[in-house]
């Protein structure tokens, strides 16, 4: 064995260009996995923190009806003795807050520019507790309980040309089905990291809500902050079983189930690695392959000597399987490198997206720079890949060049 | 040591047939210094590659050192041209990222033989063929006569019962290769070892202690000599 590895590792140097640019395009096609794989990943982690922090909380306790149809905005089944409900929930040891959302008309510039937006009834002192507001930053300030002002998302202001102070109009409808119109102020222009709420937010006080809609004591949904780290899934129907037991009749459903279609994207980038791990299978085939047929016709005297010495085939074999490992062996050291390179610059710069998000909605809830994340796992899995790619592709050519008869061989110079 | 009967071997090219060996019988006696002559196409070159069983015969028989090469597997041959059979090519064919060194030890690494052993070997052959000295060089170091001597002693090494070479100095000058002659003379007088070569260069026959012709696939002649002429 370590002569077939000395052996191995000589003809390895016997080409160094060659060798070089082999392990080269190999290590191109590692680094660039490396690169989207950590791309993909952060923005996964990105993604879901936001949609947790700024859109759905943990979980959401709703009621039945609502929880079956969570993307509709329905006044018709709110979530009745809220105290209750709130305190039940409280004391399974989660914060909990009151939410009441529903569609409107955000009306600027005396009817000059409307949007339909999902506006949002938060309590003031207690949905901080829920919806984290470290990192947003906040143009003017967030409103008290039962004032008239209205908090936007940035991009949403900029669309509509609001400014702070500015007068604003909100046209729904109530619980009953009556208009109501609701005159607001611009108190604040807020900018997440969820273009989500960049583009549709809109917030007033929940108590205000509450009373121009009818909806006394109610609300549409409670938000809940779950443990980080468990199971949220587990977690949600924990809570409403536990709800249920205490007599409440509500559906629990997690930021998973409400977030489905981030998750679908999430599962469409596993797609997109198998993709990229073929890509590099690609590379690797026509590279080391190629490589090593040219390796089997310039050497060819030289393995029908070996042969005629009396060295058995498999011998010869697993030479040249070591001599192919070998290529991917600098190929996968290389590909470290520069995926480690990449992913550096993934993780502490990143890339700006900002101006792509903020014309379309890619489905990723990160309204500006993309940052990568290191995971180890995926770059041992790359560096096996590229060491155990490489050796099976140099396994045709070897049993090719073996079948040559010795006479054949030793003919060929 | 080598008894050959009615050997044959045909070539198909395309369509056609080329009968390279037609039932040629041969005997060499242990320690001979063969030397198998004959333009080319006459089939020297295929029986040497049967004597050394890289090649099977399509009918005949094959018995080297008391055993009937003829029947036996790949394997089996591999194995038997490792223990028993050394090879000097034309164009040498060393592994050019090996030293003279271990171009050498090669042969004895293939036999699983002891560091110890092949170091000893090795530094002892190369000295016996005039290279003390030069083990660390690789083949690009060495002149085409030292390369011959490297390929000489590659196939002497491990003590083979024979030794065949496929027309050993059409690559060197006349004056290397009536050295390279000499030594393979000597290696054969002083170990005792069979020589068996193909060569169309009037100078190497010279050399030979038996001279088998061939033509057309057959023997044609088989002159035995009293004393060597060349070298010595």
């Amino acid at each position: 064995m370590p002569f077939i590895l000395s052996f191995a590792l000589r003809n390895l140097g016997r080409h160094r260009r060659r060798t070089m640019i082999t392990a080269s395009a190999l290590a191109v096609g590692l680094g660039i996995f490396l690169m989207f794989d950590s791309m993909l990943q952060g923005a996964d982690g990105q993604s879901e923190r936001n949609v947790i922090w700024y859109e759905f909380g943990g979980a959401r306790v709703s009621s039945p009806e609502s929880a079956a149809q969570p993307e509709k905005l329905s006044l018709k089944h709110p979530l009745s003795d809220l105290p209750a409900l709130l305190a039940a929930v409280r004391s399974h040891g989660y914060q909990a807050t009151p939410r009441l959302a529903f569609e409107a008309e955000l009306v600027a510039g005396g009817g000059l520019s409307s949007r339909v937006v999902r506006a949002q009834g938060v309590d003031p002192t207690g949905d901080p507790s829920v919806y984290p507001r470290k990192d947003l930053a906040v143009e003017g300030q967030w409103f008290g309980a039962g004032e008239p002002k209205v908090v936007v998302g940035t991009w949403l202001a900029q669309d509509m040309d609001l400014k702070l102070g500015q007068a604003v109009t909100l046209t729904t409808r109530t619980r009953e089905g009556s208009f109501q119109v609701l005159d607001l102020e611009v108190s604040g222009i807020v900018s997440s990291p969820d273009p989500i709420l960049n583009r549709t937010g809109v917030f007033l006080p929940l108590d205000l809500a509450q009373s121009q809609l009818e909806m006394e004591g109610m609300a549409t949904e409670i938000s809940v902050a779950l443990v980080p780290g468990s199971d949220a899934d587990a977690q949600a129907k924990a809570l409403e079983a536990a709800l249920t037991a205490q007599g409440h009749t509500v559906r629990v459903l997690s930021w998973r189930v409400l977030a489905s279609d981030l998750l679908a994207i999430s599962a469409g980038k596993q797609k997109g690695s198998s993709a990229m791990l073929f890509l590099v299978f690609v590379i690797a085939a026509v590279g080391v392959g190629n490589t090593m047929l040219m390796t089997f016709y310039e050497r060819k005297t030289e393995i029908g000597m070996l042969r005629a010495l009396g060295m058995p085939d498999p011998r010869l074999f697993w030479s040249f399987l070591a001599e192919a490992a070998g290529i991917g062996v600098i190929g996968s050291i290389l590909g470290l490198v520069l995926g480690g390179l990449l992913v550096a610059f993934l993780v502490f710069i990143g890339l700006d997206f900002s101006a792509v998000v903020r014309q379309m909605d890619i489905g990723y809830r990160i309204s500006g720079i993309y940052y990568g994340v290191w995971v180890p796992q995926s770059f041992i899995a790359a560096a096996v890949a590229g060491v155990v790619l490489a050796t099976l592709c140099a396994i045709g050519p070897t049993r090719r060049a073996l079948r040559l008869p010795i006479t054949q061989s030793l003919r060929s110079e | 040591m080598i008894e050959i009967t009615g050997l044959e071997k045909t070539y198909r090219v395309g369509e056609t047939e080329v009968k390279a060996l037609r039932g040629v019988d041969l005997n060499v006696a242990e320690g001979e210094f063969t030397a198998l002559a004959g333009p080319s196409g006459s089939g020297k070159t295929t029986l040497l590659n049967l004597i050394g069983c890289i090649d099977k015969a399509d009918g005949g028989t094959l018995v080297i050192d008391g055993q009937d090469v003829s029947q036996r597997t790949t394997v089996e041959l591999s194995a038997f041209r490792r223990e028993k059979l050394g090879f000097v090519f034309q164009n040498f064919h060393l592994v050019p990222v090996l030293t003279a060194f271990e171009n050498v030890a090669l042969a004895l690494n293939l036999l699983g033989l002891p560091e110890k052993e092949v170091h000893q070997r090795t530094m002892a052959i190369l000295a016996e063929v005039g290279l003390a000295g030069m083990e660390d060089r690789l083949p690009t170091r060495l002149s085409g006569g030292q390369q011959q001597r490297v390929a000489i002693a590659r196939a002497l090494v491990k003590d083979p019962r024979v030794v065949l070479a496929d027309e050993p100095t059409a690559n060197l000058d006349s004056e290397t290769g009536r050295s390279i002659l000499e030594l393979m003379q000597n290696l054969n007088r002083g170990r005792g070892v069979t020589f068996l070569f193909s060569t169309h260069d009037p100078q190497v026959m010279e050399f030979a202690t038996r001279l088998v012709r061939l033509h057309d696939g057959r023997i044609t002649g088989d002159d035995r000599k009293a004393s060597v002429t060349g070298g010595a």
